[in-house]
């Protein structure tokens, strides 16, 4: 299944052989001996060749052996279906690395001399995102400086109090649990009880995440999927009340709690960049899930404990909260075009 | 520990020698009410020297009315729970005398021991009997904490904001106070609640009405979160957003002119279109002066009413010893509520209160800065209406 590696005598190992010669990356050929009509999709390839037709061509300034070799392979074999995969293959790659898209020359001059950082500095999900969304994440990070945190002396703005344009991922999943985790890292946690009487709802269990002045408010049964993961990542300022390891179990005794949880997940991960930051609208998680809250009204009490409601009424609620958060995404939008 | 048991001994001894005194000594006055005995048995506890003021108002601060109606409100959850509390002595507990301890704790701010040695209670039993109080009245309560729904009572309320110093269709005033804790310092979860001016505290935000009553409130927020970022985590905040509320009538000022609904409050937070704050800046114009006045003048009712709320609710005056962080927003909301029983029963008893303003000793005045075009031009048709340059 390992690739050969490059015979002796080429014009010396790039990064690539040099992986593969210590089994740490799959070769084309490993993979695709079994199917030729696959050959095509090998990594290097792709890393080397963003345009199957010009893959020949794209190869006439390399001197690596290597790419001779693919670029004749895939020189033989060129199929219609095969450059739609391709197409999608390239899209996929082109998430996580950085591929100009551009001939072989600049390729060549990458391997020969001037070292670009091959990897995307925050690659994203590959499921629904697009590349906008990318750099957009690494404006807001930068953002994230207290250059962005209320102006306390400085004059007055005409802004839209509450208008803010990043609301408008859609992410599913884990994959944007764990970027939202990412985004959260140095971030010291806590989880709070807040009672806001304008919510049909008037009690509500958030983790609060701070550092320094960027605010970030989290529903609570959230962090109880991720509890576990979280505490044994040990991640630094991650810390958590006294009582809450007992309010996290006391959830997590709770089945209809938990069969929800995807659910609530992926409505909360609509709006991972709603930071409680100054002039910025915040904080659509807390809404998605404050219906199911009401089913479960929390009690340190052990003698509210037995209250509880059906499942559901639970999923209900959840729907209905997450079509009043997407309404609320949309008002997001209204404010920023404003 | 010796001594301190010798003299529980002691008052308990004492007690029942006035109980027997009692009993037998003032056989003119009829049944007894629950009051009659239930005061004898305080004061049998206290020192002469230090005895309660009899009077029920002085211990409850409200009106026997009061009282009752409580009790009446909770009598259903406070009865119904299995365990039932006893005194130190073995009786059982009444409605009235559950009831009696839990506002003595909410209203004096003593201590769990204190209030338990002057009622005769083991202290467990005083924190026992207060939370299901605050867990009774959270469920039966709510109705008196609530946005006025009709268009009457809104009405009344804008009038009585006018009243005080013109505001036309004002509908509230919204300020933030600090609840102060004692948090353990070598632990790093306090952090987080550690605020601008060094204290550990919890924020609530209240909707005030011109009579003092909490209209909307917001707490449980970390005292370190500014004003207006509790504001903008509201429900209050999408929901006038979203022109869900403050969406009532507008009112005309003349032809062509009209002011919507709107609420004020201090600097701390954003001038909205729903939200006036006052002009900042020195040498303002005349006109402008005039109206800050009278913005200041109607903002001191949310003062007021912060202000009684903890000189009433003494729990949540000073500073609090350790408290579970997520009972305190809860306890919180149990004194707004009452806070408002004691408006809407018209219980004299509030009169006896001092009237002062000053909630939140220590705490500067924030400024948020952040300004919406849209209350800009409310705020200078308010101002131009109130300095009578207005056109007709």
């Amino acid at each position: 299944m390992l690739c050969s590696v490059p015979p002796a005598g080429k014009s010396g190992s790039n990064w690539l052989d040099r992986l593969r010669s210590n089994r740490g990356f799959p070769t084309t050929s490993s993979d695709n001996n079994n199917d030729d009509n696959n050959d095509n999709l090998g990594l290097d390839h792709f890393l080397r060749n963003q345009n199957p037709s010009e893959s020949t061509r794209s190869n006439s300034g390399s001197t690596q052996s290597d790419q001779e070799r693919v670029a004749n392979r895939t020189h033989e074999k060129e199929h219609q279906p095969q450059q739609q995969l391709y197409n999608l293959m390239s899209n996929v790659l082109s998430e996580l690395f950085f591929m100009d898209g551009d001939n072989g020359n600049t390729q060549s001059s990458k391997l020969s001399g001037k070292k670009f950082p091959r990897k995307q500095t925050a690659p994203k999900s590959l499921t629904t995102s697009t590349t906008n969304n990318n750099t957009h994440l690494q404006r807001e990070e930068e953002e994230k400086s207290p250059a962005c945190t209320p102006k306390d002396e400085n004059a007055p703005t005409t802004a839209s109090f509450g208008s803010d344009n990043r609301l408008t991922k859609v992410k599913e999943g884990n994959v944007e649990a764990e970027e939202e985790e990412r985004e959260l890292v140095g971030y010291s946690a806590s989880e709070v009880t807040v009672i806001d009487t304008s919510f049909g709802v008037w009690k509500s269990e958030k983790v609060v995440f701070r550092r320094k002045n960027v605010w970030k408010v989290r529903e609570k049964r959230r962090k109880v999927r991720s509890f576990g993961r979280k505490k044994r990542k040990g991640s630094g300022g991650c810390d958590v009340d006294d009582g809450d390891d007992e309010i996290v179990g006391e959830l997590m005794k709770k089945p209809k709690v938990s069969g929800s949880e995807s659910v609530a997940g992926s409505n909360r991960g609509q709006n991972p960049q709603n930071d409680l930051r100054e002039e910025v609208c915040k904080d659509t998680p807390d809404d998605l899930t404050q219906v199911p809250k009401k089913r479960f009204p929390f009690s340190r009490s052990p003698k509210k404990s037995g209250k509880g409601s059906s499942s559901v009424i639970l999923i209900k609620g959840m729907l209905s909260s997450k079509k009043h958060g997407e309404k609320l995404l949309k008002k997001c939008h209204e404010d920023t075009r404003r | 520990m010796g001594p301190v048991r010798g003299s529980r001994k002691r008052k308990k001894t004492e007690k029942k020698h006035e109980e027997n005194a009692s009993a037998s000594g003032s056989p003119e006055e009829g049944p007894l009410d629950w009051w009659d005995e239930f005061s004898r048995r305080i004061n049998g506890l206290q020192s002469p020297s230090k005895g309660l003021d009899n009077r029920f108002e002085s211990v409850f601060k409200m009106s026997r009315k009061t009282f009752d109606y409580i009790c009446s409100l909770v009598k259903e959850d406070m009865m119904a729970k299995s365990a039932h509390f006893v005194f130190a002595n073995g009786k059982p507990m009444s409605l009235c005398d559950s009831v009696a301890v839990a506002l003595r704790r909410l209203s004096s701010g003593e201590s769990l021991v204190t209030v338990g040695d002057s009622f005769g209670l083991n202290h467990s039993t005083v924190s026992q009997v207060t939370w299901r109080f605050v867990e009774a009245m959270e469920g039966r309560g709510l109705h008196h904490l609530k946005w006025p729904s009709t268009e009457p009572e809104m009405a009344e309320i804008k009038s009585k904001f006018e009243k005080i110093r013109g505001l036309p269709n004002c509908c509230g005033v919204i300020d933030t106070t600090h609840i102060m804790m004692c948090l353990p310092q070598s632990d790093p979860t306090s952090n987080v609640w550690l605020d601008h001016e060094k204290n550990h505290s919890m924020v609530l935000q209240a909707i005030v009405d011109p009579d003092m009553r909490f209209r909307d409130i917001v707490t449980g927020w970390p005292g370190k979160m500014k004003d207006w970022l509790v504001l903008q985590s509201s429900n209050l905040y999408k929901l006038c957003d979203k022109g869900e509320r403050l969406n009532g009538k507008n009112l005309k000022l003349s032809e062509g002119s009209e002011i919507r609904e709107y609420i004020i409050g201090d600097s701390g937070y954003p001038l909205l279109p729903y939200l006036i704050i006052p002009y900042e800046g020195k040498e303002l114009p005349e006109s402008r002066e005039e109206f800050n006045r009278r913005h200041h003048a109607t903002q001191m009712v949310a003062q007021r009413a912060l202000a009684r709320l903890k000189e009433m609710w003494r729990i949540i005056q000073g500073v609090m010893w350790r408290p579970d962080k997520h009972r305190l927003p809860r306890i919180i909301l149990v004194c707004c509520l009452l806070h408002n029983i004691v408006i809407d029963m018209e219980d004299v008893a509030q009169d006896e209160v001092p009237l002062s303003h000053d909630h939140d000793s220590g705490y500067h005045q924030q400024i948020c800065g952040t300004v919406d075009i849209k209350g800009v031009h409310l705020r200078d048709k308010l101002s131009l209406y109130l300095s009578g340059r207005f056109p007709p």
